[in-house]
């Protein structure tokens, strides 16, 4: 089932084109990870979604109907964890979570009942009557994760909820994020650490510039481009200057080869990126032997998300 | 609703920065006002006038006079104050040489006649000391009055003694001479220090806008990440907003008692009796106080920028309740004279109005008036507000 539908979406501010015709589809189950340079629209595209923004066109469909600013009703099955910690400084973490949860579960009995379940879901079990300026930052993202999660929404949008956190609380949030997933939740994750993504999310889209630029599974994502694999090799060090000799012959050698994208010498270690191949690190490893050019160390390195991302937005820096 | 009212209540109350202006500051503000102004009345006051006696033959032949003086030297039935406070010397060269200590105003002999005369102290006249004179002349006044009443009285007796065979003939003689009677034209007596302690009480009131403001700070879409947050919830906008502001006024009435129980009980200022009235005018202001807050909240602007327009409006408006002096109150009263309009939109002038027309007026046709501009404030920053905050999507945030 379709839990999202985005199609076409267009928001303008004055001359500047936040989102261009912008469109998404997420399945019932998935964990989406919403990747983008700063600027790119990902929160944007967020806030139209939950029609906190209006938008110059386009259509908007949440568990497969329309959405409106006045769907209660809808907006009931949502959490919003957002970046910016919103918690109230005067409450405790019990205290909090119970208002936020209020906003969705009218019954105190039911919603103690909740509250409790989140207090233990991001493990704030000894911090109950802490107030949040008590907390470390990684316990107050907790805490920010357990407003938005504790009435048991069907779909979780989480923007950036590890920012600033150790990587202890990380590994904890991202832990929790997946078994929120596996009791049933879709979820919505936006973030600039690429590794998450890659470890957690069963689809990921990247979007720059307001539109979405590649969306698939992160091995679809790698197979999108022209980075591959990554090798580098010390080669053994010859006898004096001659021995430049050899070092220069395998990289001339390896050039050669039909998967190399580009190689580079640097002093005697030896770096090649491959294009598409699922033998180079043999390949490579076979010529050098061929031609009784010696080598110690090997480091071979499949190409990764932040890879996949790089070249796909560019490598200027953004705002 | 009922969390929220609840949670809504106890952010406010933890949030002391705000809690303790409203609570601390009509307490700070009409204690200073007490220190300033609770002798101003005494001011007003005539203390017994200090006057030597000649207590010698004469003044102990004149049963009448001694009598007089003994009259004036008892404290009144109406409000226990003596007007005399008679010094007995055996003679008037004793009293002569008493006066030289200044602590009398003059003294007083009989002569043969039975007629007294008044030997005032030279240094306790004239110059710009205006109170001494009047004293002076109080004694005085006493004097003459009694002379004329004996000199008729004994002339009545010479030339008509038959009359005095009449019993009621000394009642009739002395009935159409009654004195002016003092009669108050307000329904409570005059005070001046009165104006001060209602002004603080309204200003405090629209001290509370802050609570109105920071309410809204945490509901609106665009004002803050909380806002964004509740905006989101399964809540309509009404069902966040309506407990949220009432337990913002709820607080601001809590606040605002202290401050009117301090005031009445603790420096006994007041309210013409009408306390139950009183209340009724710190809820319907401190309503108006938290939606005008509200509505400034809800205005499209930055959060400074609204602290500053509540500042300037509460500022300003109680230059017209009198909360800065005469000079104030007089600009006031001249503004509420000539240019009346502009007195019924400012809503702290109104609940100054509001405590001043209980104590002072005799009916409640001013009171309800200032009632009835309150309530249609409330009911336009009410209205204000909800244009304001209606709108759920924004362009931007």
């Amino acid at each position: 089932m379709k839990i999202i539908e985005v199609e076409d979406l267009v928001k303008r501010y004055k001359e500047l084109v936040a989102l261009d015709h912008f469109s998404l589809s997420i399945e019932s189950g998935e964990i989406f990870g919403l990747l983008g340079p700063n600027g790119s629209g990902k929160t944007t595209a967020i806030n139209c979604l939950l029609q906190l923004l209006s938008f110059d066109n386009g259509n908007i469909k949440l568990f497969g109907e329309a959405m409106t600013p006045s769907r209660y009703d809808l907006k009931r099955r949502i959490g919003i964890v957002p970046q910016n910690i919103a918690v109230f400084s005067q409450l405790n973490v019990t205290e909090n979570i119970d208002f936020f949860c209020s906003l969705y579960v009218p019954k105190k009995a039911r919603r103690h009942e909740l509250v409790e379940q989140a207090i233990e879901f991001v493990g704030l079990q000894d911090y109950r009557r802490f107030r949040p300026r008590k907390l470390s930052g990684g316990l107050i993202r907790r805490l920010n994760i357990a407003c938005g999660i504790a009435h048991q929404p069907e779909l979780i949008f989480l923007d950036e909820p590890t920012v600033a956190v150790d990587a202890q609380s990380r590994n904890s949030i991202l832990e929790g994020i997946q078994r929120l997933n596996a009791q049933g939740s879709t979820i919505i994750y936006t973030s600039h650490y690429m590794e998450e993504v890659e470890q957690i999310c069963t689809r990921v889209m990247i979007m720059d510039h307001g539109r979405a630029l590649a969306c698939g599974t992160t091995n679809e994502l790698k197979g999108m481009v022209s980075v591959n694999e990554r090798i580098e090799i010390e080669l053994a060090d010859g006898p004096g200057p001659a021995a430049a000799s050899p070092h220069q012959q395998a990289l001339e050698l390896v050039r050669t080869l039909p998967h190399t994208a580009t190689a580079s010498l640097d002093h005697n270690i030896l770096r090649i990126s491959c294009s598409h191949g699922s033998h180079n690190l043999s390949e490579v490893l076979e010529a050098l032997r061929g031609a009784d050019i010696a080598y110690g160390r090997v480091y071979s390195e499949p190409p990764t998300l932040n890879d996949v991302f790089l070249e796909i937005t560019g490598k200027g820096l953004r705002d | 609703m009922a969390t929220t009212f609840i949670y809504t209540i106890k952010t406010l109350i933890r949030e002391k920065t705000n809690l303790i202006w409203a609570v601390a500051f009509p307490l700070v503000l009409s204690t200073l006002f007490f220190s300033m102004f609770h002798n101003i009345d005494e001011t007003y006051r005539l203390d017994p006038l200090p006057v030597l006696v000649v207590a010698d033959d004469n003044y102990q032949q004149a049963k009448s006079f001694s009598t007089l003086v003994g009259a004036l030297a008892a404290p009144d039935a109406n409000d226990g104050q003596a007007l005399l406070a008679p010094t007995f010397t055996s003679s008037a060269a004793e009293a002569s040489e008493s006066l030289q200590n200044g602590a009398y105003l003059g003294y007083i002999t009989v002569d043969e006649q039975q007629q007294p005369h008044y030997f005032m102290d030279s240094r306790k006249t004239g110059g710009l000391d205006i109170l001494p004179d009047t004293k002076q002349g109080i004694v005085l006044s006493i004097l003459d009055r009694y002379s004329q009443d004996y000199q008729m009285i004994y002339k009545a007796a010479s030339e008509h003694p038959q009359l005095f065979a009449d019993p009621g003939f000394m009642d009739r003689l002395l009935d159409g001479q009654s004195f002016t009677t003092q009669v108050s034209a307000t329904n409570n007596p005059p005070s001046s220090a009165l104006r001060y302690y209602y002004a603080v009480l309204a200003f405090s009131c629209f001290q509370m806008m802050s609570f109105g403001i920071y309410a809204i700070r945490n509901l609106r879409t665009n004002a803050s990440p909380m806002g964004a947050r509740r905006c989101l919830g399964g809540q309509s906008l009404g069902r966040s907003m309506i407990p949220t502001l009432l337990a913002s006024w709820v607080l601001s009435l809590a606040c605002l008692l202290i401050g009117f129980l301090y005031i009445r009980f603790g420096f006994g200022v007041s309210f013409g009796g009408q306390e139950g009235a009183c209340v009724a005018v710190i809820a319907l202001g401190s309503l108006v106080a938290t939606l005008l807050g509200a509505l400034i909240g809800a205005l499209p602007t930055s959060e400074g920028a609204k602290a500053g327009l509540m500042a300037t409006l509460v500022c300003l408006l109680s230059v017209f309740s009198g909360l800065y002096g005469p000079g104030s109150q007089q600009l006031g009263d001249m503004v509420a004279k000539n240019l009346p309009a502009l007195s019924l939109v400012n809503p702290i002038r109104q609940v100054a109005d509001a405590f001043y027309s209980l104590y002072y007026y005799d009916s409640l046709g001013h009171f309800w008036l200032s009632l009835a501009i309150l309530g249609i404030m409330a009911a336009v920053c009410a209205i204000g507000c909800l244009l304001c905050l209606r709108k759920q999507r924004y362009r931007s945030l």
